[in-house]
């Protein structure tokens, strides 16, 4: 038993692993960019957008470096990049060969943009090439000074030490210093003696920057990447920070999670309270007339969509046309800082009687027969036979015998229902305005917040391996005759 | 196993014990947390007494720029405001009756957590419309008459050289909210009241102009012809531009607005950030909540749920008459109709699907309909449109364009679509704007024009499978090509299909292509789309240079995303940012006007108005011209019978 524990509890990190690096790629690779939305003004609820969102390049590239959005997903080679390359896409950029899409164009920008530091050689070489046309030399000197800013050190919520503040005020005054080093297309060519004098000085004095060594490669290969550095944080249990309201992602997810929690565990107690003896009923009575309407009326509910009955609820139950028995939403009323204890459980109580109803209702037909299955396999057995034949009353029989055994698969399912439990429902909470984690991982996807999605995600991967391997010792613990030793 | 009698007894005996001492204990501490609330409201009322009766003297006084409540207008601000050289002329009707008190709650809702509460740092619609609560700018657009401009913080802008440089004289008694901390004692350094100078406003527009703070670059880039600020003494700030253009009187001068800098430029341990990295700790600061100058301070946010707002004491101005502000955050849109009826909300308005359900097709219970909700209506400075890709070749030819625009069936969309809420607009100004020139005929539902008007232009169906072609560059192209829709939306989507049809009928096949917002955007700033409906937002002036300039075409992610490039219209545009004349500014924006209708880039379809709804107990509600077009400061809530 120990053996095995061990044995699963090691498999979970590799499967771990695995999980997350396809949900990582995936993430990334969803169409849609997440710095466009974060610095767009529009108005998504109405399709309008403001006029006042001329947003410049510069503060673009800022928020791609501040959330690692401008390094490769996967795999970094950008140590390889040639001159060629760099000439190729500045060449996209001025549509030197005829015509280019201007998502190309986009592209051809983003990319020089996100090549960085890396970038630096093959400029400074087009640079300084006297036969290269013109608009390419110019495109390049502007490039120069913008790919030549280093990232400042700027730790969330912490006071930076005088290392790191030293180190920052060095990197400003250089970042500085290369400003305005660049030249127009029509710029006369003393201004251009200039500035590639300039910039070839400027590279002269850390030319060992660009030399990379085998090491060098193998290290940027492999960790100046997305993953990689999401990775690294994620070691220090860093799930970053939120793209769209720069708070740590693991902080808003802990003050949500008292709403899915309180919302999904109250439906699980309250769905086994009902379909556990509802499902030994049914297995007792099986084939009754009764039995079998209530099994098709379970059935009926189970194939009811939760979000129309919710809002059918909320509108029959709460706004005063015909009855206004419940709240009209949320998790608890506006003010409860006027409340005693008693009055604030109540009030929450009241708040959840629907949602619970609503994300319980569906779960019940299933739950229920699994029950009942679960009672039909024991009640013909030998035992419940001996039971019956040393005279004890039929009751006794189904709830002290037959039962108890009967109950295993659906104690164990409990273990797998914790990230239900934990990660909250979309629709719930959504159409009853309970500020909840699936709300937050809606939200979430569709601001294309992926720090926030990608942490909701592994939370919840996380508790369902954790729930598979509880559900599995369950089983040996209720059951000795199983044993996987 | 058999259990005696009596042990069972037993365990049913101390069940009940236990049973009836934790219900005995529930109500004990619940009586005792009563009492203890009780004692705590009655301290608070004492507190609330206290603070009014020191802080705000006697308050007789209702000066003009105050309105009530208000402190009584000091007489240097009288007395220039008087000044025919002063740009600033208060506004005469936005004021609170003298019946109004302060009251109550107001309740409002909006429908996702905003990003952030700084209004340099972000962008959104939501965080301006916060702000109108919570900031004071230097000036603010007359609410009755946009043309003009209502002193706030500043009660005087003058300009000696007529329109270079500004000098603003600001008021004296404006304070800076109170920040709420967790930790007073860590925060020590941010105690006592800090005024409100001319230095804050200088902050402020440092923030505007530094490139770190990324929240700011549209407002930014109408700073563009700035030639210098200053600190004159600490209450007159002076700025300079180094050409004159017309969008500087009308965005950039009123966005002023003073930011805290006793807060704004200070880490959490009271050091000042280095210059060099103070955008970015600007940009994501760490005191969350929103602050500012204004009626109300903003005091608590709980994410998906709630923004409170509550009355800030010291505010001069006052229009200032509730006691808390609510902001429910409801990111479901039947909420709001269903919170109405039940009187949790004040104030909403109803989406077009709504307004069937309830107004037009509901029967005398709904309150929207029997008069148990008040009913007003407000315009929005939009302009709804479908866009031509004039890049591709389908829509290089002006015929072609005027051909689609004839086929678009706007005033029935408008009626059974949209519900007639709005007009049918025929260019490229909010309808009602006087900017707008209403003798332009628009393009009428005609078919057999607009497949007159395809035939001149070389399309015709050749090989008869139904759909019009034409040989373009020696290839034959036929007449197909994709509308990108807004996909959460179904009145985008019917208006698609609607369309489609239409189309049919005279040989064009156009698909409609549902999307979501963010691969919206990012086809749209790819170019990668042929037409795509979509509707601007604009402030009461106009300026065409954003949408329409040729400059803009083909600069990436900019806004004339269908590539529209005319000489005439650069001319106009340059014209119109020098002219200052308010006649001669109508002009030339009717020739605009005239200019895109018979281009037509786009197809114009309408000018939205929002169906609100309020409590009738929300008294002497009124919407401004500007946005966010409520007027809050004239608000005020009737005594609860």
């Amino acid at each position: 038993m120990f053996l095995y524990s061990l044995k699963r509890i090691l498999l979970m990190f590799p499967t771990f692993a695995a999980v997350s690096l396809i949900l990582f790629v995936l993430l990334n690779l969803a169409p849609g960019d997440p710095a466009a939305q974060a610095l767009a003004s529009g108005d998504a609820n109405t399709g309008q957008s403001t006029q006042l969102s001329g947003q410049k390049r510069e503060s673009y590239r800022l928020f791609k470096e501040q959330f690692n959005l401008d390094k490769p997903i996967l795999f970094n080679t950008r140590y390889g990049l040639s001159t060629a390359d760099i000439r190729e896409t500045l060449g996209d950029i001025l549509q030197l060969k005829g015509e280019v899409g201007m998502g190309r164009r986009m592209d051809a920008y983003a990319a020089i943009e996100d090549w960085g530091w890396y970038a630096i050689p093959g400029l400074v070489e087009l640079l300084e090439s006297p036969t290269e046309d013109i608009r390419i030399r110019s495109l390049a000197s502007v490039r120069l000074t913008s790919n030549s800013q280093r990232p400042l050190i700027n730790p969330t919520n912490r006071r930076p030490n005088e290392e790191e503040r030293a180190y920052n005020k060095k990197v400003a005054r250089a970042n500085t210093a290369v400003l305005g080093w660049s030249f127009a297309f029509e710029a006369p060519p003393e201004r251009v003696t200039e500035v590639v004098s300039f910039w070839s000085n400027w590279r002269a004095t850390r030319v060992e920057e660009w030399q990379y060594s085998g090491g060098d490669k193998v290290r940027i290969f492999l960790t100046d990447t997305r993953f990689a550095k999401y990775w690294s944080n994620l070691f220090r249990l860093d799930f970053g920070v939120s793209h769209r309201d720069k708070q740590p992602v693991l902080q808003t997810v802990r003050s949500k999670l008292k709403y899915s929690v309180t919302l999904g565990f109250c439906s699980v107690v309250l769905m086994y309270l009902i379909s556990v003896p509802l499902g030994i009923w049914s297995a007792v009575r099986r084939n009754s007339i009764m039995e079998r309407i209530v099994s098709t009326f379970l059935f009926m509910l189970y194939s009811l969509p939760s979000f129309f009955v919710g809002v059918v609820l909320l509108n029959f139950l709460s706004r005063g046309t015909p009855f206004q028995i419940f709240p009209t939403g949320g998790f608890e009323s506006i003010d409860t800082s006027q409340m005693t204890t008693l009055a604030y459980l109540l009030d929450i109580t009241w708040h959840l009687v629907l949602p619970m109803f609503c994300l319980g209702y569906s779960g019940l037909a299933a739950l229920s027969r699994y029950a009942r299955t679960g009672l039909l396999d024991v009640i013909r057995s030998d035992y419940v036979r001996t039971a019956r034949a040393k005279g004890l009353p039929e009751g006794i029989v189904i709830i002290k015998h037959a039962a108890r055994n009967g109950m295993i698969p659906i104690l164990t399912l409990l273990a797998t229902l914790l990230p239900t439990i934990i990660g909250g429902s979309v629709v719930v909470e959504t159409v009853f305005g309970i500020p909840g984690i699936g709300r937050f991982m809606f939200e979430s996807i569709i601001g294309r917040d992926y720090n926030a999605v990608m942490a909701v995600l592994l939370i919840s991967c996380f508790l369902t391996l954790i729930g598979m391997l509880l559900s599995d010792l369950s089983y040996a613990i209720v059951d000795p005759r199983i044993s996987f030793d | 196993m058999t259990r005696g009698f009596l042990s069972t007894l037993a365990g049913v005996l101390l069940l009940t014990a236990l049973l009836l001492a934790t219900v005995i204990g529930l109500w004990q501490s619940d009586r005792m947390e009563r009492r203890q609330l009780k004692m705590d409201q009655r301290l608070n009322a004492i507190e609330k007494q206290l603070e009014e009766g020191t802080l705000m003297g006697p308050s007789s006084g209702t000066g003009r720029t105050g309105g009530i409540f208000g402190v009584p207008t000091p007489p240097e601000v009288t007395a220039a405001l008087q000044d025919p050289a002063n740009l600033l002329d208060a506004d005469p009707v936005s004021i609170l009756p003298p019946e109004a008190q302060q009251r109550g709650t107001l309740f409002l809702h909006q429908g996702s957590n905003p990003k952030g509460f700084n209004l340099l740092a972000e962008t959104g619609a939501d965080v301006s419309e916060l702000h109108e609560f919570i900031s004071s700018p230097l000036i603010r657009r007359q609410r009755s008459n946009p043309s003009k401009w209502d002193p706030e913080f500043a009660y005087s802008m003058v300009t000696p050289d007529d329109g270079l440089t500004y000098i603003f004289k600001l008021r004296e008694d404006f304070y800076w909210q109170k920040p709420l901390v967790d930790d007073p004692e860590a925060f020590a350094w941010l105690d006592g009241e800090h005024k409100v100078t001319a230095h804050d406003v200088k902050f402020s527009l440092d923030m505007v102009m530094n490139d770190q703070v990324t929240g700011s670059t549209g407002l930014r880039s109408y700073f563009e012809k700035l030639e210098s600020y200053r600190v004159i003494d600490d209450y007159t700030f002076e700025i300079k531009f180094t050409e004159k253009e017309f969008a500087q009187r009308t965005v950039a001068l009123p966005s002023l607005l003073p930011m805290p800098e006793f807060l704004y430029a200070y880490d959490q341990f009271g050091e000042r950030f280095d210059k060099e990295i103070i955008g970015q700790k600007f940009q994501d600061h760490w005191y969350k909540l929103g602050i500012g100058c204004g009626p109300y301070q903003m005091t608590d946010y709980e994410s998906g749920v709630k923004i409170v707002l509550k009355r800030h004491p010291k505010y001069p101005l006052g229009g200032n008459a509730f006691d808390e502000v609510v902001y429910r955050i409801l990111p479901d849109q039947n909420a709001p109709p269903r919170m109405l009826r039940t009187k949790e909300l004040h104030l909403a308005y109803l989406q077009p699907g709504q307004y069937r359900t309830e107004v037009l097709n509901g029967d005398d219970s709904s309150p929207f309909k029997n008069g148990e909700l008040e009913a007003g209506e407000w315009w929005t400075h939009s302009f709804f449109y479908i866009g031509w890709n004039l890049r591709k070749p389908l829509f290089k030819e002006k015929k072609v364009r005027q051909a689609l625009s004839h086929a678009f069936n706007g005033d029935k969309m408008l009626d059974e679509v949209f519900l007639g809420l709005g007009a049918r607009s025929t260019g490229p100004i909010p309808t009602f704007l006087p900017f707008y020139d209403k003798t332009v005929p628009g393009y009428p539902f005609d078919l057999d024009r607009a497949a007159a008007l395809l035939d001149e232009a070389g399309w015709t169906d050749s090989n008869d499978d139904g759909i019009r072609d034409k040989v373009i560059d020696g290839e034959s192209k036929e007449f197909v090509f994709d509308l990108v829709v807004y996909g959460s939306s179904d009145e985008y989507t019917t208006l698609g299909s609607i369309f489609s049809e239409d189309l049919a009928q005279i040989g064009v096949k156009m698909t409609v292509k549902a999307m979501e917002w963010s691969l919206l955007l990012k086809k749209i700033g790819d170019r990668e789309f042929d037409a795509v409906t979509l509707a601007w937002v604009s402030g009461p002036d106009v300026d065409f240079n954003q949408i329409w300039h040729s400059s803009q075409a083909d600069t990436p992610k900019s806004s004339n995303h269908v590539g529209f490039k005319n000489a005439e219209a650069d001319a106009l545009i340059a014209e119109m940012h020098t002219t200052f004349d308010f006649r001669e500014r109508v002009k030339l924006s009717h020739r605009f006007h005239q200019l895109i209708h018979e281009e037509a880039p786009y197809t114009f379809f309408y000018t939205r108005k929002r169906p609100g709804y309020w409590q009738p107990q929300l008294d002497n509600v009124q919407f401004a011209k500007v946005r966010p077009y409520r007027n809050h400061k004239t608000w005020h809530l009737a005594p609860a019978n």
